[in-house]
Parts: structure tokens; sequence; C-alpha cells
């Protein structure tokens, strides 16, 4: 029940979040910043620009895009499987490149080929850290996991592992290839516009409830649940303001260099029992 | 059930019938009919023969003359071509296999009783797979060979491409391990035959190397047949199953190896794409190389849960990650094909190497759906080929604009192979939970990075593809065999797709019933409505439907709908008057191909020795 | 409706594009973006990309090969959308005035809605324009806006126009 609440009102939520990032990246770096709401302004400044477009693949794209990102989050809050949901999301970032790969302009394909090396770099770890929950928990079925307890006393390694890859899934430095604005202006998403860069901006918003959901899982039954996803999110902000881009050959390496031993830690210790 | 008997001998004669009817006909109209009945005839007799199976066995134990006659025909033509080409390595694997077979016929005398002939559910799948997507293929390589194609040899062309047809079928019916090596070596010829067919130097070559290569497997196969007559004094494979006989079975895993080109014999199925297009979809990518897969999995019985299992899956999973890492560096369209081929196979031997009803149920998923997906893949590639002049993915920029179906066809097969609802996804899937169920970590570790970049693969084919601007132009005029083939693949793709619960509550079900003799209701496994259910997971028919509709509504949607009171703008391009040009990313200073095969070659040659070595201990 | 316009002035995506300029009120246009003027706290994101941009925040006389660009990316930014000419130069020319290069400032290629003079124009006045800026695109709807010369064309047609053939023809002139 309390799932359902949190889908129907997850857009809500997830701009809220995404305010929340402005406004404590801004803080960090001794300024004002925005207020918590403005991504709601910005999505209304959106919905009323005169809208423009290159062709209508792009466009069908973009919704598609934002379609699969709900579906994840949906198959994620109503109970369904951890590995769909994972695959919904890859998926999802796959079809906003395909999108910008249907347009005649460098700046798209180079981010959309970066955006699927940010698919390989978090799928990986992303998947044996379901296989790690299975191995816990015995089932892949989300309606099954939300009734454990504080998976991560089980799974330290596993939840670090979650952590390195979260600049990977939220596209904040050092691992924000895919938007590098300085380099390519905004990657993908670079010839959408008004109404039709909304989708994209509310699957931003999606995304991050997903992350705060995925973090959530390890802390179920604990008060600590809120403090534990506001933590892991202002340590990703702190890492944004103090690291510089790298590249995405880089990314994906230390992504799997760091996750995936951690992962594979945790799946040994809880095979032999130690955990 | 002794009831159809004549099905599985229709199925061996009637491809073979066709064959020498297509050598004979001497004008290519009456070659067209010809192939076109051969066509609806085998469609028919694979669905009646799968409809009738499981269990149709006998036994006949006077053709024996006849497989020896075959074999030393096949040993003799072998021979006449690695002299006239000067193949030393053809001619000395011919003389060994030779050798060694003279020796076996004369030295050891194996009775048995058991049916040389089986059709459970795992060949009626296999037959069903030959006789619709094949026969689809052999009729769309009519009008492939009317443009630019050699038509005086086109005759022998399609002989040889039906006789393949009728010697898949008779390799999938058979249970003495001898028929299995005449059968084996059948497909060897075919394949050299049609791989040799255009004549020019680079073909020639690349036809030697495939021979040679399926040459050792062969020898393989036949030391499996040699073990397993001098050891467990039987020659059929039930009775091998019985016994659950390690020492030949690990060779023939080794012959299936060879023959679904994993690592290490990676290198004659690349060579093979040199051949023309239906060739590469019918052998090289639908039915012969599914030989391997289908191997492993009608002995997964013996080798679930031992060493040899979880070397077999081991192997499975790297050449699917390796596989598809060298795709990324490939600049033929048909070379990245194949690399994703073999790792396909790949996927599809852990399958066999894990053995549990659920690994099961996901080898025979990925198998249907990738004979399905491969072979639209390869018939777009066919198509553009010839129609638009594109054999390399630079050269595929913007089909979309000049041939919108070809475009479309091309995109379909690529999502097919990357993208849920389709099947090769829901097989992964599948083998991912099979892998965790049971608890082999490092090929799980392989498979789920090899899919990450498997993504990468297929994105960067339709990354050229649809680049436009505007809206689409007119689409363009195929001819009616492209279109009726490529639709019947689309049709049967879709549907299977969106009935995926009918398809595992009967084909699977079959399969998993004849090889490991539990049903899958026993496993927990299910299809419910348009879902499906397994032990600890489920996939929601809300979900399959959905993600259906939005594949199959967007490019419907993207043709159509033109958003007329919109403005149209062109790209950002920091307000330069230019156009840019648009190149795919290659990797090949970190991923090139002759890098990449140098370290892992030799770790193939290590996995192969090491399955070897789990036979014999 | 009134939490539309809302929408509209409080967030604003700003395109800063230097026409020639000596660099002098791009660097002053920079400064307002770090933490000590902080423009973000008003909404306002350096998007570089025209599509994405409300306001355009143009410095430079706009010397007379960037009058083709600068038309390129005006074009490309959809309404409503305001201009701001920042510095004296992109006002009239300011200093290169009348030199054979430049086209003596942005009002003579593009609509200006918002001039902030000095040289170099200072935060505290890039500020204050932009804030004006805001009243304007607060009144704003979605119709077509082009030069003046083009008006004749594009009267009457409410949408499906091709941006590009109006580039074209801007080229021309």
């Amino acid at each position: 029940m309390k799932t359902l609440l949190i889908l129907v009102f997850s857009p809500v939520i997830g701009g809220l979040i995404e305010g929340a990032f402005r406004k404590v990246n801004a803080r960090m770096q001794t300024r004002v910043g925005p207020p918590i709401v403005q991504p709601f302004y910005d999505l209304l400044k959106l919905l009323q620009k005169r809208p423009i477009l290159i062709n209508n693949y792009h466009v069908l794209m973009a919704y598609a895009h934002f379609v699969l990102m709900a579906t994840a989050l949906a198959t994620f809050l109503l109970g369904g499987d951890l590995l769909l949901v994972i695959f919904f999301h890859g998926m999802s970032l796959a079809f906003l490149a395909m999108g910008a790969y249907s347009l005649r302009s460098a700046y798209s394909h180079v981010g959309a080929t970066r955006e699927l090396f940010h698919i390989l770099a978090v799928e990986p770890p992303l998947l044996l850290i379901a296989v790690n929950i299975y191995m816990n928990t015995g089932t892949f079925l989300l309606s099954d996991v939300f009734e454990t307890q504080r998976l991560v006393k089980i799974m330290p390694f596993s939840f670090l592992a979650l952590i390195a890859s979260l600049p990977g899934m939220l596209r904040r430095s050092p691992f924000d290839v895919s938007e590098a604005h300085q380099e390519i202006i905004g990657g993908p998403e670079i010839e959408y516009s008004g109404p039709f860069y909304a989708p994209i901006y509310l699957a931003k918003w999606l995304e991050k409830v997903l992350v705060a959901a995925f973090i959530g899982i390890f802390f179920l039954g604990s008060p600590l649940i809120v403090v534990a996803i506001a933590t892991s999110f202002i340590l990703v902000l702190a890492l944004d303001n103090s690291t510089a881009r790298l590249s995405y050959w880089d990314m994906v390496k230390i992504t799997w260099v760091v996750a995936l031993p951690l992962v594979g830690a945790n799946i040994f210790l809880n095979a032999q029992g130690v955990l | 059930m002794v009831g159809y008997e004549g099905l599985p001998a229709a199925l061996i004669l009637a491809p073979l019938f066709f064959a020498l009817l297509a050598t004979v006909s001497s004008s290519h109209p009456v070659r067209k009919v010809v192939t076109y009945v051969g066509t609806l005839t085998l469609i028919s007799l694979s669905i009646a023969l799968w409809i009738k199976s499981p269990m149709i066995l006998f036994i006949r134990e006077d053709l024996y003359p006849l497989i020896l006659a075959g074999d030393y025909l096949l040993f003799a033509y072998f021979l006449y071509q690695g002299v006239v080409f000067r193949s030393r390595l053809v001619i000395y694997l011919t003389i060994a296999q030779a050798a060694l077979m003279t020796a076996f016929i004369k030295t050891v005398h194996v009775q048995g009783k058991a049916p040389t002939i089986v059709v459970d559910g795992l060949s009626s799948l296999m037959v069903l797979v030959t006789g619709v997507v094949g026969s689809v293929i052999v009729a769309y390589s009519i009008r492939y060979m009317e443009t630019g194609e050699d038509l005086g040899r086109e005759n022998r062309f399609l002989g040889v491409m039906f006789l393949f047809l009728g010697a898949m079928n008779a390799l999938v019916f058979s249970n003495n391990m001898e028929w299995i090596f005449l059968f084996y070596e059948l497909t060897t010829f075919a394949s050299y035959y049609l791989i040799k067919y255009r004549g020019d130097e680079e073909s020639i070559a690349n036809s030697l190397q495939a021979l040679w290569m399926n040459q050792l497997g062969g020898l393989a196969v036949l030391m499996a047949v040699i073990f397993s007559a001098h050891f467990y004094g039987t020659l059929f494979l039930t009775e091998l199953i019985k016994e659950k006989a390690l020492l030949p079975i690990a060779f023939l895993v080794l012959g299936a190896m060879v023959k679904s080109a994993q690592l290490p014999f990676q290198g004659w199925l690349l060579g093979a794409m040199v051949a023309p297009t239906p060739v590469s979809a019918l052998l090289h990518s639908s039915t012969m190389v599914k030989i391997g897969p289908y191997l492993i999995l009608r002995i997964s019985p013996i080798i679930s849960g031992t060493a040899l299992g979880g070397v077999v899956a081991l192997a499975g999973a790297i050449t699917f990650t390796v596989a598809l890492t060298m795709a990324l560096s490939q600049r033929k369209f048909k070379r990245l094909l194949a690399y994703s081929t073999i790792a396909t196979l790949g996927g599809m031997i852990i399958c066999g190497g894990v053995g549990t009803p659920l690994a099961i149920m996901a080898g025979v998923t990925l198998l249907a759906f990738h004979a399905l997906s491969k072979g639209l893949l390869f018939l777009g590639a066919g198509i553009a080929e010839k129609e638009f002049g594109a054999k390399t993915i630079e050269d595929l920029l913007g089909l979309v604009k000049k041939g919108p179906i070809t475009a479309g066809i091309i995109t379909f097969g690529a999502v097919s192979m990357a993208f849920p609802p389709f099947g090769i996804f829901l097989g992964k899937w599948l083998v991912i939970q099979a892998l965790v169920i049971s608890k082999q970590y490092i090929p799980l570790a392989a498979l789920v990075i090899g899919s990450g970049i498997g993504i990468m693969v297929y994105m960067k084919i339709v990354s050229r593809v649809l680049v436009r601007r505007g809206f689409i132009p007119s689409l363009e005029k195929l001819s009616s065999v492209y279109t009726i083939s490529t639709g019947t693949f689309v049709a049967i793709l879709g549907g299977l797709t969106i009935m995926y619960a009918f398809f595992v509550d009967t084909i699977v079900e079959k399969a998993v019933e004849s090889l490991t003799h539990t049903t899958l209701l026993g496993a927990g496994i299910g299809g419910t409505g348009f879902g499906v259910v397994l032990n600890a997971d489920r996939m929601e028919p809300w979900q399959l439907v959905a993600i259906f509709t939005l594949i199959v509504l967007l490019p419907l949607a993207a043709y159509f709908y033109k958003w007329m009171g919109v403005d149209r703008v062109y790209e950002y391009t920091c307000g330069e008057p230019m156009k840019p040009s648009i190149g795919a990313y290659y990797f090949t200073d970190r991923l090139g191909e002759e890098r990449l095969s140098k370290v892992f070659t030799p770790f193939g040659v290590a996995l192969m020795a090491v399955i070897l070595l789990t036979g014999v201990a | 409706m009134k939490i539309f316009e809302l929408g509209k002035a409080k967030s604003p995506w700003i395109l800063h594009y230097n026409t020639g300029s000596c660099n002098g009120c791009d660097i002053e246009l920079l400064a307002v973006l770090t933490p000590r003027y902080d423009v973000e706290r008003f909404g306002m994101l350096n998007k570089g990309n025209p599509k994405q941009a409300d306001i355009l925040l143009i410095t430079g006389p706009v010397t007379k090969r960037c009058r083709e660009r600068l038309l390129n990316l005006y074009l490309q930014v959809p309404e409503p959308k305001v201009v701001v000419a920042v510095g004296t130069c992109s006002c009239g020319g300011g200093v290169f005035r009348h030199m054979y290069n430049v086209e003596n400032g942005v009002e003579r290629v593009i609509p200006v809605d918002v001039y902030v003079p000095g040289c170099a124009a200072r935060p505290q006045q890039i500020i204050d324009g932009v804030v004006k800026a805001l009243q304007i695109l607060r009144e704003k709807g979605r119709a077509l806006e082009v030069p003046p010369h083009l008006k004749k064309i594009v009267r009457g047609r409410e949408g499906g126009i091709d941006r590009e053939s109006l580039l074209e023809d801007l080229r021309r002139r």
C-alpha cells in the first residue's frame, strides 16, 4: 500500500529530490541556490514553449524513454522482478540513445554512445547485487524482498558496491560523460526542446526515485531509511563537487574495478556462511 | 506411438527429392517453382511432425551399409578437394578420419537394440526451426540470386541447400553416433561447397579453413564413436545417457564446440561470411551452427551437475562475452552479425551445461528466437547488400531515407536481439536465473558483462540505420519474395513473443519433458495468460504486453504520425552552416580483433583441454 | 493561467553567445553565474544549447561573420524568448562602431528586448537586465518571433514552419 502511494506521487517526490539535489549542490558551493520546488517551475516552463522538432522519431523516443523509466519504477514499487527493473532501466536509457542516434548531429551521436557506456558500467554491478539479494532471500520478486529487514547487515559490501555505481547511474562527476556539458553540450538531450524535453526531464526525476528505492531496500525495517538515502545522495554530491570528469573508458573501468569485487566478496562470504 | 512413421523419413527424403529436382532443372523459372513448392512442403511436414511428436522411434539396421558408403564418399570428396586446392590440413585430417573409421569398423562390432531414430521434443523443435526458418530462407535466396549472382550454377546451389536441410533433419533424428558422424560431415560438405560458391580467391581460402576446422570437429565425433563403442559397448545416445558416460561425451562436446564456432574455433564462421547472404542466414546462423547447442542440450542429462557441465557452462559464458566484445570493432555488417551469432550460441551452450529444467527452457527459448531474429537480420543485410550496396556499417548510414522497409527490418531484428519482451532477452533473463540457482557464479559474472556489451553492439547497428531529418519519404519497392520472407519472420517473431506463455506450455514443455523426464509444472514453471511464472520469479502479463505494444506501435507512429503543426528545425552545429559527417565508434585500439584473439584463443584452447580432461577423469 | 506564467518567470534558461566582443562582458557574465552573484537562485541555468534556452545574452558588436551564426542560433530558440544585449558593443557597436567588419550592434540582426549598457557591463547591471527580461518573458506567448523583414513571410502561419528555410532566406539578405 505504501509503495503504491509512492508510485502515484513519484513525480512529486522525484521533483523534490531533484530540487534538493540542486539546493544541496549550491550550498556545497557556498551559494544560495534555487528553491526546492524549482524543478516544477522548470517543468511548467517547458510545457509552454513553442514545440519544434527535427524528425518525429526522436520525439517519440523521448516519450518512450519516459514510459520505460516509469515502467521500471512501477515494476519496482509494485513488487515485480528485480532483474526486470534493472533491464527496463537500461532499456529506457537505450531508447533515449536510439532517439539521439536518429539525428544527424555529432553531439547527439557521441552522447548516445556515451549513454550506452553508462548502461555498460552500471548494469553488471546491479545485476550481481540482485543475484546477491536472491542468495539471501531466495527470490527475485521485490514483493518478497519488501518483507526483509535490514538487508545491509548481511550485504554490507553489496551496499558499498551500489554506492560506487551511483555516480554512473545519476550521471554526476566523475562519471557524467553522457551529459558532459562543456564537451558535448548535453549529449543525447540537446536536440530536444520545450514540451518534447519535458518527458526526458521527468524521466530524470523518476530515475532518482528509482535510485532512492534501490538504496532503500537495504534498510527496510530500520527507522534510518530516509537518513541512509539522504546520506548516500549527499555523498554522491560531495564526490560530484570534488572531482573532475573522467572519460567513458575510465568510467567503465573504475566502476567495475570498484563495484564488481565488492559484490563478489559479498557473494563469496554469503556462500561460505560467514555473513 | 508408431503411427506416422512416414514423417521422419519424409522429412529426410523430401528435401533430397527437391534437391535432385532443383539440380536437374535447367532454367531459373522452373527452379523458382520447385523451390517454392519445396518450401511449402517442408513447412507443412515440419509442423505435422511437431504436432505428432514425441517418441516416434524405430530401428533401421539395414541402412548401415548406406551410412558407410556415405562416409567413404565424403572422405573421397574431401581428399580430392584437399589435393586440388593444395591444403595439407584437409588432406591429413581426411586421411586420419578415414584411417580411424576403417580401423573402427574392422575391429569393433557393437550389438545394439536401441532405436536408431528418435523424435522427441528437442528434435521436433529443431525440425520446426529447420523446416520453417530454413525453407523460407531458401525461398528468399531465389530473389537474392537473381541480383548479380551466377545463375548458371544456381541449380547446384539450390541442390546443396536442400540437401543440407535433409541432412539437418537426419542429424536431429539420429540416435546412433555413427549416423550422427555421417550427417555432421554432410553438413560440413554443404558448408564448404556453399562458402566456395562464388569462386574467388577469398571464398576458396575461407571455405578450406571452414573445412579443416569442421573436420577437426568430425574427428572429435569419431573419437566419441570409438570411445563409446570401446568403453561402453554401445553406439546409442540414449544408452550413453543411461550409463552417464563422460569420456565419449567430452569428445562429442568438443565436436559441438567446433560446429558452433565457440572459442577457440571462431575463425571459420567469420571467414564464412564471404558466402552469399542466404548461406550465412541458413547455415551460419539459423540452422547448421545450432547443431552445437542441440548436441549439448541432448547430452545435458549426462553432464548436468558434473565438473564437465561446469566447464561447458564456463566456456559458453566466456565465448558470449568475448565474441560480443570483438563484435564492437567490426566494420563489416555480416562479420558483426557472425560474432553476435557466436555469442548467442555460447548462451545456449551455457544452458546445456547447466541442464536444469529452467536452463533447458532458457536454451530452447534462445534457440528458437535466435533462429528467427538472426535470420531476419541476415535477410535484411542481404537486401541492404543487393538493393542499396551497403556491406559495411558505415554504408548503412541513413538507410531509413533510402529504404524505410529495409531499415525497419534491420531495426526490428536488432531490437529483438537485445530488448524485452523478445525471446533473446527472455532467454538471457532465464539463463541468469538458472545460473544463480545452480550456483555457478563465474559464468554468471561473464554473462552479465556480456549482456551490457551486447546492447552496445545492437544499438550500433540501429545508430547508423535511423539517421534522418524530416519525414520518411515514400516506402521503397521491394520484390515480393523479400517482403513475404521477411514478413513471415516478423509475424512469427511477433506472434511467438506475444504468445510466449503458449510457447512455454507447448514447445518448451515437450523439450523439457524429453530431456529431464520432469514436467515444467513439477519444476514450478509455467505460462499463465500472457505472463510466465517461475519458481522464484514472475513476469507479469502487463509488462510483456506493454513493452511489446510500445516497440511495435512506435515505428508505425513514427511513420504515420507527422506532427503537422509543429515547426521543423535543424540540428545544433554551434551556429555553423555545415552538415556533420557521422561515423561510428570502433574501439580498434583497445578492443581490436587481433589483440583480443591473441589473448583469448589460447584461453579457448585451454578450456577445450580442460573439457577433455574432465571427461577422462 | 497564472501558474504557467509563474513557471515562465521562475525558470529562465540562458544561452550566452559572443559575437566578437573583447570578452570583457563575457567575463562579467560568467561572474554572474559564480557563487558571488549566484543567478541560479532565480532558477537560471546556463544551458549551452539554444533549443533549451529562453533568454539569449548576446555580447559583442556582431561581426559580419557572426551575423549568420547569430541568426542560426536565434531561429533555433523556441518561443517565448527574450534577447538581452549585454554591453555597449551589442547595444550599438560600442568601441567598434562604424568599423568595416561589424554590424553595429545586435539590433541590426535580431529584435532585442533589453539593453544592458556598460563597458564592461557590471554583474549587478546584468542581473538587473535579466530581471527586466523575466518580466517581459511573462507577457510573451508562443507566437513566432522573427526579424522584421521576415514578418511578411510568416504572417498568418500559425505552425509547421520550416525554420531552416527561414534561415536560408535571412542569409541571402
